[in-house]
Order: structure tokens, then sequence, then C-alpha cells
């Protein structure tokens, strides 16, 4: 066609379009157009929107000059000027053509006419679907047009009103774009008014009917959904989800926006009725995201895909998913199962071909971005399905189709499997790559043609080790011409499907097993074929594999990355992406083709202070088939910890030279054994100058790596610096400690070291590690956290275990203690013990006891350091009640101390004292009076934190863990009131 | 410290006046010194919704959806919930914006209380908020602030945000921001706007909450040349201004804290000399740039200055260079000025010096002979 004839067409196209919405519009202003919903054999919902408020009535009968019934229902007030009318008429013969017209008070409709629906008893003639959704634009009038086109199709192609030829009309959502009474009235029932008056319509909940209406509470004036039930299975919640049981098909309407395993049980529950029930044999299941998707790809129902399609197609009735939300038609059919899947298309936002993430899937046989609808016809008798999906318009052309049939599918229940095929290969001995493997011709009993083959290539008979699994189609649509036609492009066009090349280098060396099955375009698939076992020489050693030499760059540096195994495809390549980007969403910052299956490339001029990966993509696409590596490109800091080992309170200090200075650059500190992204780190940094400092002074007990990581995200830019805080960190613990002889057991332990050569260390109670004898040792891989099961049979008697690090005898952890067999331990020793060493004179001593005897005389005495118990009174003195507990003692004047714990009302000791300071609150030199020397001494310690040398904890007033001129503003006013 | 100004291309600041010409004044109720200039700063002033929008927002001129959301009905819908990191005193409500791409909403406020310290000895501002977002999702929120003179004009300004997705760790979170700066001399009010942008998908999930203005007036005094050459040094004396005003007044002064901004590219510090009778202890901190303390006290004299510091800086470039002294005394316990019972007390002020370049040998020839010429004259006569 000329360019100019082009002109001419599309121009009388447009105005054609624009013609018939006009006359949409008017029609809508002008008159009581009915909606239909909610049919069955024997009843119908008509309902309307009327601007004034009057008893709603319909007046009906079978033929168009004899309304010689009537019927009344009720009207809900939705706003001042927004009355939804709905009439139930009941009573009605199945498979019968109705007229009718709806009055409210004075306004009177013109007369239409619908048919009601055939019994779920139904034996013969034609059950047919229309399947339209997503209109979404209210100030246009797209879905106008289409249901327009739609309706001229039917009627033209079949040669009777639609009524007497579609049974229903299905929509998938998105008929609003939020959930207002004006995107009701002006978007969904005015441009679904050339077919709503003639035969019913039946919604679902899209993402955009949420919008703008709490509660569902437009959505359920609009829909009288609540009265259907099916087998006992009522709508979900707010009326989201419901099955409906029309004719032989149930209809199972979803909820892809508030999923819940409420839903899917609710969903497992009818399917099981479904499939029990001889009244269905059909099942077509309706949600508005869709199964798959090749555009905007991931942006589909997972929960639908993952957990309930398995649910629904474990039943061979459910033959079709019906999905919306992307504007395009498509339709694949799911791997295993006989179901077809389908996105209807609909007229909303421009979708097209270049706009989105993008992904050919094997499960996807077709996308064609078009504004589309389809027709679903059923045999009753034959049991078979067929459906045809027309295109009107096309984004960037517009109304250019004219109902195009674009794609024809059909389901056949009463039909078996193709027959099982074979690999037509002789193998003998190892083959080279390339090979291609060969399937015997496709066969059916049923004269069915063939859609696909699957190949599977596996390292075992049972195939459940897979390398290869490959399902082609007859045919692809997969993109498009581009303009000025965007006609749709059938990638597999040329291809046979029978065979399969395997590529040079397409498989590593090694022995593998080879299968094929056939599937027919009644979605059947044939057994599988035998298994033919083959093996590979002279291809690579391994999979494909993408090496780094190191992961920090500088800017200078060439980023070498060495690739091996590949499948030596010429158009292989290595693609450098930012961190966070997807390829084929974004392309990529440098790329480089392969030479060969093993090489390097090299790349430069990538910007400073970012984090990259690099993949290993297949031919001219962005299919990966290596894992991708990471690295960084900038200055790499030189970070230096002060030591290694610091005693618990004590500063942990850091300094950094060298480092990029970026803003959200930062230093980690984790514990041994932790992953930086999969844990919070135990303290944290940014370190956004290129030289820094920083002081972790507050760190528990416990083994600690410190990294520094780039851009507030968790790649490391220099090796772990390993440092430990506290001695004998690790814990150990058992649940038993006296064991029967020979009885096996089990040692928990905790933040380890983790140094490969740390080790469980079993010893005699009472000996001493690296003097005596070692009993028995268990190496545990140098975990940080784990256990260890002993099945060694140890001699009757008492033990500890403890953990020793890098084969040596330093212990790391606490000692358990246990027993074996006769042998019994002694009791644990009586301890005292004192939170901390320094109190001031307004401020408690707590005294913690445990392992005494608990005798109601046992006592704890605070004697002055040097007296001795028995001799001077003690100062302060309590009995203590129980084996095990705490005491306070208040009112301690200034000045050295010891508690002692006595039993019995004497003077015998039976735990180790406990000193301790008591100073005057202010007085931090300890000399006893709060003066100019303390304020020197605060002054001091001015600026330092707890760890640091100059710090003073009797310089601390205000309880954090520094000394700050606040805590001077304390002093002073102590130094004041005394 | 140079304050972020935007926008200033003539398009931008057209636009403004523009709409500022047809927005409604919004008063500030509780308009003064160190208090939130900002009405409904916490979106509290009215019952919020659920996430979809609602006029509840007074204060507020709102274009797009911009509307308060209520922790506990919007947190079900995907919003964020008082669980979620945030201001810790967060309020019922907080700021969203409904299904727009952009949702905008703007108060002006009169700054009249503070024209004498504006065109004075100066006014410090600082404008913070909680900005977020939802998960890894890119909506995002901005506050910002634009200065407008008598005539409308915009002036300047200052922003905060937008918070990164990866700033929030991918969660969905508010996290504080904060600007500080001087007021421009001839502003005479302020337009604080809170914009919400979309980038994806159909619901705006830029989040904001507690957002605050706030404007004190300089209480230091800083001596400084008005005209330096390059190479050579200056003095700029620090003394804060009647520090036993009402409200501290029989108090004691103990300490005192403050950074400095200045552009290095201008000048260099080369030294600080604590004034007496304080006790420098500048070396003892490493985030505060001048300290000092005194036992036992300054007491209430009535003072109407009292000396701080001489600060040495030695010029590098010609230019305006402005000097100004600053703390954080919320956010830093040694800055500010430390009394015996008062609260502290931040510290601001400002000094500016031209920096003049080195006269050349041909300029000190000519006024050598000029001098020479006047000199004989008056010898004639």
């Amino acid at each position: 066609m000329e360019r100019i004839d082009r002109f001419i067409w599309t121009l009388q196209r447009l105005i054609a379009v624009l013609f018939l919405s006009l006359a949409g519009n008017l029609a809508w202003a002008a008159d009581l157009v009915p909606y239909l919903q909610t049919p069955t054999a024997t009843s119908i919902w008509v309902s309307w929107k009327s601007a004034a408020v009057g008893t709603p009535v319909v007046e009906y009968g079978t033929t168009a000059d004899n309304l010689n019934m009537q019927a009344t229902g009720s009207s809900q007030q939705l706003a001042a000027d927004y009355f939804f009318q709905g009439v139930q008429l009941t009573g009605l013969s199945p498979e019968t053509f109705y007229y009718y017209r709806i009055k409210t008070g004075a306004q009177v409709s013109n007369v239409y006419r619908f048919r009601t629906q055939p019994t779920h008893g139904q034996t013969s003639g034609k059950f047919r679907i229309l399947v339209a959704g997503d209109h979404q634009i209210r100030d246009q009038s797209r879905y106008l047009t289409l249901m327009n086109a739609a309706k001229a199709k039917i009627e033209s192609m079949y040669g009777q009103p639609l009524e007497e030829v579609v049974n229903l009309l299905v929509n998938d959502g998105d008929q609003v774009d939020v959930g207002t009474l004006d995107h009701y009235e002006q978007l969904h029932f005015r441009q679904s008014a050339p077919v709503s008056k003639n035969i019913p319509i039946m919604t679902t909940v899209g993402n955009h009917e949420a919008y703008y209406d709490p509660g569902m509470a437009n959505w359920k004036a609009h829909f009288f959904i609540d009265g259907i039930n099916y087998k006992g299975h009522a709508p979900g919640p707010d009326e989201r989800y419901y099955a409906n049981h029309v004719g032989r098909v149930l209809f199972i309407h979803l909820d892809s926006e508030a999923t819940s395993d409420i839903q899917k049980n609710w969903a497992q529950a009818v399917m099981a009725s479904a499939d029990a029930d001889p009244e269905v044999d059909w099942v077509i299941s309706v949600i508005h995201r869709p199964y798959q998707a090749e555009q905007y790809v991931g942006d589909i129902s997972g929960w639908f895909r993952d957990q309930v399609m398995p649910i629904l197609s474990a039943s061979r009735k459910h033959v079709l998913n019906i999905a919306g939300h992307h504007h395009l038609y498509a339709r694949g059919q799911t791997r295993d199962w006989p179901t077809y899947h389908m996105i209807s298309g609909g007229t909303a936002w421009d979708q097209f071909w270049g706009q989105s993430t993008e992904k050919d899937f094997d499960d996807v046989q077709k996308t064609i971005a078009n504004w589309t609808w389809q027709l679903i016809e059923i045999d009753v008798a034959t049991k078979e399905m067929t459906v045809r999906s027309y295109s009107e318009a096309h984004p960037k052309l517009g109304f250019v189709y004219t109902s195009r049939l674009t794609d024809e599918f059909h389901r056949n229940l009463n039909q078996g499997a193709p027959e099982q095929p074979h690999l037509t290969n002789a193998i003998s001995g190892p083959i080279t790559l390339p090979f291609t493997f060969t399937s015997s011709e496709f066969q059916s009993a049923f004269g069915e043609q063939l859609n696909s083959t699957q190949f599977q290539f596996s390292r075992n008979p049972s195939f459940s080790d897979l390398v290869l699994d490959r399902i082609r189609d007859t045919e692809n649509l997969y993109g498009d011409t581009g303009a000025p036609l965007y006609e749709p492009v059938d990638i597999h066009a040329g291809l046979n499907i029978l065979s399969y090349e395997l590529p040079q280098y397409g498989l590593p060396n090694g022995g593998y097993y080879a299968r094929v099955r056939h599937r027919d375009r009644n979605v059947e698939w044939s057994a599988w074929s035998e298994g033919v076992f083959f093996s590979i020489e002279g291809s690579t050693e391994g999979s494909p594999v993408l090496t780094l030499a190191k992961t920090v760059f500088v800017p200078a540096d060439k980023v070498r990355v060495d690739y091996a195994n590949g499948t030596g495809n010429t158009k292989d390549w290595v693609g450098i992406f930012k961190k966070g980007q997807t390829p084929g969403s974004v392309g990529s910052t440098k790329f480089a083709y392969v030479t060969g299956p093993n090489g390097y490339v090299e790349f430069s001029g990538l910007t400073a202070g970012a984090e990259y990966y690099a993949g290993f993509f297949s031919n001219d696409g962005y299919g990966e088939i290596a894992d991708r590596v990471n690295f960084y490109v900038g200055s790499q800091p030189s970070v230096v910890i002060n030591k290694t080992e610091f005693a618990v309170g004590e500063a942990v200090n850091f300094n950094w030279t060298n480092a990029p200075g970026m803003s959200t650059d930062w230093i980690g500190v984790y514990r041994v054994g932790q992953v930086p992204g999969q844990v919070g780190s135990t303290a944290w940094t940014y370190a956004p100058t290129t030289n820094g400092s920083v002081s972790f002074p507050d760190l528990a007990k416990g083994y600690y790596y410190a990294t520094f990581m780039a851009n507030d995200g968790y790649f490391e830019i220099i090796d772990r610096i390993y440092f430990s805080v506290g001695d004998r960190i690790g814990t150990l613990t058992m649940v038993k400690t006296a064991l029967d002889a020979s009885e096996d057991f089990d040692i928990a332990f905790a933040d380890g070291p983790g140094i490969a050569k740390d080790y469980l260390g079993i010893f005699k109670l009472g000996d001493t590690p690296g003097v005596d004898k070692l009993v028995t040792y268990y190496y545990f891989d140098g975990k940080s956290l784990g256990s260890v099961h002993v099945t060694e049979d140890l001699p009757d008697g008492n033990y500890f275990v403890a953990m020793f690090t890098n084969d040596s005898y330093t212990e790391v952890s606490n000692r358990v203690e246990f027993s074996v067999g006769e042998a019994q331990l002694p009791p644990p020793p009586a301890t005292l013990s004192i939170n901390k060493g320094q109190f001031f004179d307004t401020e408690p001593v707590v005294l913690t006891w445990a392992n005494t005897p608990g005798g109601a005389k046992d006592w704890i005495g605070i004697y002055k350091a040097g007296q001795t118990p028995g001799g001077p009174d003690s100062t302060q003195w309590s009995y203590v009640a129980g084996s095990s507990g705490s005491k306070s003692f208040s009112g301690l004047v200034a000045g050295d101390y010891f508690a002692a714990f006595m039993i019995n009302d004497g003077y015998t000791e039976v735990t180790p004292r406990v000193s301790f300071k008591v100073i005057k609150l202010g007085d931090i030199t300890g000399d006893g009076k709060v003066d100019l020397a303390d304020r020197n001494a605060q002054r001091a310690a001015m600026g330092s934190c707890f760890g640091d040398t100059r710090y003073n904890a009797a310089a601390n007033f205000d309880a954090d863990s520094c000394i700050t001129q606040k805590d001077y503003k304390l002093w002073y006013a102590i130094f004041k009131k005394q | 410290m140079t304050p972020k100004i935007f926008p200033r291309h003539a398009l931008g600041a057209a636009l403004l006046v523009a709409l500022l010409s047809v927005a409604s004044f919004v008063p500030a109720a509780h308009a003064a010194w160190n208090t939130n200039l900002i009405v409904n700063a916490g979106a509290e002033d009215a019952v919020g919704g659920d996430g979809t929008f609602a006029s509840n927002l007074p204060g507020w001129n709102v274009t797009g959806e911009l509307t308060a959301i209520d922790y506990s009905l919007g947190c079900p819908g995907g919003y964020p919930c008082l669980t979620d990191p945030g201001p810790s005193d967060p309020g019922l409500n907080h700021f969203g914006s409904g299904y727009a791409a952009s949702s905008r909403g703007t108060q002006t406020i009169d700054l009249s209380f503070a024209q004498g310290g504006i065109n004075g000895a100066g006014a410090y501002y600082s404008l913070s908020g909680w900005l977020g977002g939802y998960a890894s999702q890119t909506d995002n929120a901005i506050l910002s602030v634009s200065f407008l003179n008598a005539s409308n004009q915009v002036i300047g300004g200052s922003g905060v945000g937008p918070v990164s997705a990866a700033e929030r760790g991918n969660a969905t979170a508010m996290l504080y921001r904060e600007a500080t700066g001087w007021m421009p001399a001839g502003t005479t009010s302020a337009q604080v706007e809170l914009l919400m942008t979309r980038t994806g998908g159909t619901s705006n999930d830029g989040y904001a909450d507690n957002l605050a203005l706030s404007l004190a007036p300089a209480n230091v005094v800083m001596t400084a040349p008005g005209q330096a050459a390059v190479g050579a040094s200056f003095d700029v004396t620090v003394a804060v201004m009647s520090p036993f005003a009402s409200g501290y007044s029989g108090d004691e002064l103990l300490a005192f804290g403050f950074d400095l901004g200045f552009d290095p590219a201008l000048v260099s510090l080369t030294g600080v000399s604590v004034a007496g009778p304080w006790d420098d202890d500048s070396g003892y901190f490493s985030d505060v740039a001048v300290a000092g303390s005194v036992f036992e006290s300054i007491a209430d004299a009535d003072q109407g200055t009292v000396d701080l510091a001489t600060l040495t800086f030695k010029v590098l470039a010609e230019g305006d260079v402005l000097i100004d002294v600053h703390s954080d005394a919320a956010g830093n316990l040694n800055e500010g000025l430390t009394y015996g019972l008062g609260d502290n007390v931040d510290l601001y002020g400002r000094a500016s010096v031209v920096l003049s370049p080195v006269p050349e040998p041909g300029e000190w020839l000519m006024m050598s002979a000029g001098l020479l010429l006047l000199a004989l004259r008056r010898r004639r006569n």
C-alpha cells in the first residue's frame, strides 16, 4: 500500500472510530442503559445507574411487543445524584430470548433482548464467551471502540445479533482507573454499553478497582456477586473472588491483589468440587495479574503462578487461565499441564515492545502488542474449545486492524496424547560438538499437528539432574518489526523443532542422557522417548565460569575478566553492569565479545567509586550462562587496627587512609562467621573521607572482623581485619552433663574464633591443658557456631571440655564439666561477685552469690580493707537467704572495702572475697575532697569515651559512655552543693 | 558552611513568583525565634486517612494528593508503620501522597519578626525532616525552603532529601535529614515546599513526618578587618553577646564549644587563642573546632559581651569570605554555651572579609609618585 493510500485508509478509520465514540457518548447521556450480570439458566440481574431516585422496574416478555411481565428491585443511593438500580429476574426459562426495558420513575429505556444461560445438564450446542478487560482510561473511548468492533465482528461472522451468539462476557479487571463512582459510570458502564444490554458481564478485581474504594464499597454496590454460590463455596471477603457455574463451565474469578492462604485454600476446595462435579466439563480461571509475561518481566502474580496454578491444573478440567494487567495479547501453555494461559489485551495505557524489561519465555508462545479481544467457543457435545483472538489496534497506530484474527488455539477433552517419539541418532561412541539430536516424526492418532517439542539432557538416567531443558514451539511471536507497521515477528520461523543442535562447547565433556517428547496443538504431551546415553569429548571441562584476579581495581587498572568453558559462540559476550542494574532493562556499561570458549577480556574507563559486576551472556542476548563476578573500581583503602586482642571495655580503634571518600562508604564490624548483608553489623560508621579514624568503644566480648564496604552496600573492598574482645569468648553448652557409660552426646558451641584448626578438647577434670594428657579432641571446620556429636566411648570418670584455638592449648571458651558412667561431678564452687569495682557513695553496691550452702544464718559482711572478719565489727552486714541471690548495700562512705560470705552466724568464709571502692560523688581523684583537682582530673578526661586511655569512669556523671561538657556541668553542681 | 541554594535559574524563579501570586498566604501561627515555623509540621492537625487522598492538611496549600495518613490505618496497606524506622515522636499521622505522580504542599512563612536579625547580625536557619519511601522503590520526598525578598523574588534556599532506597536499606523507612545555614539578608518570608515524587508504580510512596524550620538570631559578635590582602594574616575575635540576658540572669557560664565555617580555598585557619579566663579545651575534642571551660565559673555581671576566642586566618586567594561560628548543642554535648543551671544555648555569628590581591609593583610606583607630587605641592605652598 502506498503511503498516501495508507494515510487515507487510516484517516477513514479514525473518522469511523470518532463517530462510533461520539455515538456511544450521546447514547449514554440520553438513555437509561442496562447492564446485565450474574446470569443463570433461570435468572439474571438487570442493573443500571440513574441520576434520579425511583423504584427500579423491569418489564419483560418473550416478544418485543408484549412485555407482559414486570419485576421490581431495589435502588442504592451511592451519591446525591447516583442511584444504582438492580432488579433480578427469576423464574425464566433456560436458553430463551427475553425482551425487556427498564424504568426509573418516568425514565424508560428502549427495549433490548437477552438470552438466558443453558442448564448445567446441557448436552449440545455452542457456548460462547467474549473476553476483554483493562479499560482504565476514562477520558478516551478506546474500550468503547473495542466493544463496538467486537460486537460488529461477531454479528458479521455469525449473521446474528450478539445475544444469539455469545452467552456472556468475562472481564479480567482494571475496568476503572480508580474505583470511584465517576469511573464506574463514565468508564466501565458507558464503554461497556454496546454489549452490556444484550449479554451479561462477569468481572474480576484488578489493581485499579481497589484504588479510592475503601472496603471495596463501590465494587460491591455495582456487582451482584454475593448471591453466587458454587457447591457451598461462597465468594471471598468483599466479594473479591468467586466461583460462577454457567452451563457446563465453571469460572473461577480470583483476586491477585489481596492474595492469601485463605483464598488459595478456597480455590483448592472449589477445584476439588469441580473435579468431582459431573455437570462441570470446563474450568476457566480468571485473574488480573498474569501467569507469565514477556514485557515488564516479573510483573505477574507469583502467588498464582507458584501456588494456585498447580492446584487448579491438577485437574484436566482446568483448560484456560485468563488474565490482564498487561495491555497486550499473549498466549502460552504451562510447561507440564494441559492448560493454556492468556493475557486478553484490553485498551489501557500504551504498552509496546522496547518499553520495558523483556524476555522470551518458553511457556509463552506469542506476545502481540495489540489491543485485542477474544471469543471462546465451546462445542458442548464434542467437548472441544476453540479460542480466537482478534486485534483491533496497535498503540502506535491506533485502530487499524479491523478485527484481524491473530491467534487461534483449541482444546479437545476427548482426545489423547500424541505417539511416543524416539531419538533417531545412532550413537556408538563418544561424540564431539556440535551434534544434532533428532526426533522421530510427530504422530497423532487424532489428526493433531505438532506444536512443541521438549529436549532434555541430564547427567543421570532418571533425568533428575538436568543440564539442559528446552521447550520450543512451532512458532514464537516475540517482538515486532518496528515502524512503520509494527508487525509481530516469529523468531522460530524456519526452525525445525524436531531436531536440537548441541552447539560446540554447548556442554562440558562427560556422559549424559538425552530424551524428547512432542506436544500437539491440543496441549497434550506425548510420553517421553527412551533416554539415550552419550558422552562428549573435545569440549570444555566444566560449566561456563567467569573469574577475576582481584575484586578491587584502582581507576587506572584494566579490569581483566577471565572466562572459561564458554560455548565458543562468537556472539557470546561479557558485559559490565553497575550493581543493581538488570541486563536488558539497561545496556551494559562496557562489553566485549568472547573469542573461543576460554580467554579473557579487559575493560578500562570505568567510573571510580562504584560497584560493578561482570556477566557472561550468550548469543547477543541477555541469557546468562555463568555466575556473575562482582568488583569495585576506586581507591582501595588501607585500614589499620591498633591491636588485635582487646580487653572488654577497651576501645577498638581503626585508622584508614587512601579511601575513596564517598559519603556512604562505611566500616562495619561483624562477629566471625557472620556475612555482611545477611545480618546487621555489630557496629558501623560511615567513612566519608579519604583518611580518618573511628573508635568502637563498647564492643561486647567476642571474635570480630572489620571490613570496609562501598556505597551503603555490602561489597568489601579490603581484606577483613580480625580481632577479639575479651578472653574465653566462646561458649560451650551440653544439655546433659551426667552421661551414662557409652552414651552419645552433643557439645554445642558459639562465638568461636572461626579458625580451621580450632578444636574441642576433652581433659580429665583437674588436669591442665598443655601439661596433662588430652583425652580426645574434635575439629569442627573452623565454624564459629555449631555442635559436635560425640559417639566415642569415654571411660567412666569426670571430664571437662573446652574450645582451643588453632591447634594450640589456648582456651577460648568456658569449660563444661561432665561425668561418664559411675563417676559424679564434685559440687560447683560457691561464688560471690560484684558488678563493678568502684561505686559513688550515692549508689548501692550489689553483691551476688551462688552455690552457697543456703543456711538461714549465712551472711555477707562488708569490711574496710585490711580488717579481718571476727576482729572489728563489719561496716555493714546482712543475712542472705537461699543458695543464690543478690543483695544491695547502701550508705557506704568513701573508702576501700571487701565483702565476705560467711556461714551459720560465724566467720567461716565459703567464697573468695570481693574488693571494691566507694568514692565520694564528685571526688574524681579519690582524695576525699571535691575541688579543683577533681575539675582538672575531669578536664583531662574531657572528650574521651569508654575504652579510651584518657577515659575516667569517675568523671562520668550522665551515665553515657563519654566525658563531655555536660559531665562538667553535673560535677560543678556537686561541687557547688557541698 | 555554604548552604545549598536552588533553584537559581530564571525560569524556576519566575514560575515560583507566579505561583506565589496565586497561592494563599498562610501565616505561621507561632512565628518566633527558635520555634518550629512550619504549621502542621507533623500532619497532626486533622484526622489522618488510610493512604487514599483526603483533604486533611490544614496549613498547607496542596497540589496533587499530598495527604495525612494515619499510621494505624495506612500501615496495613503498606504505608509506614510505627515499627518502621522513623521519628521517635511520630504522633498519629505522617505525610503521604496518594496516587499522583507528583504531590506538593507549600506554605509561606512571614518572617517579619526576624527582620532585625536577618538584616543585622544574621539569622541562622535549620531545615529538617524525616523523609523516606517504600521498600526498594525510588518514590521519594524532598523538603525545601525558598527565601523570598519583599518583592517575592527568590534570593536563596535550601533543601533536604531525597532519601534513596539504598540509604533506607531498601526497607520502608523515614530517615532524619537536616540542612543549616545563614538566611540571606533581605529575606522577608520563606516558602516551605514538601514535594513527593512517584518514580514508578501507581501509588506515590514518598513519605515524610516531623518537618521543621527554625530560625536563631546571631548571638556572637565577630570582629574582623573589612579587608585583607592575599598572603597576609588577620584575626577574628569571637565574643558572645549578652549571655546573661533574660532567662539566664544570675546563672553562671561553665564552658563553650563551636564549629567554624569558611571557604578553605580562600583562607586557612592558622591559630586559635581561647580568651581568658577560659581554659582552652579545643584539643580534647575531635568533633568541635574551638572549646573552652572555666573553673569556677564566669558569673553574671551583666556583661554586654564575653570574649570566647581569637581566630587567626591566612589569606590564600582573593574574594569575599564569610567566616561563621555555629554550634549544635542538641546533637553535641560539647557545643554551645554551657551554663551552671540553664539549658545550653547555641552560638551563631558571622563576619565577612574582602580578600584583595597584593598590589603589583607598578601600582606601588604610581602611588609613590602621587604621594611625592602631593608632598612637593605642599612644600611649594
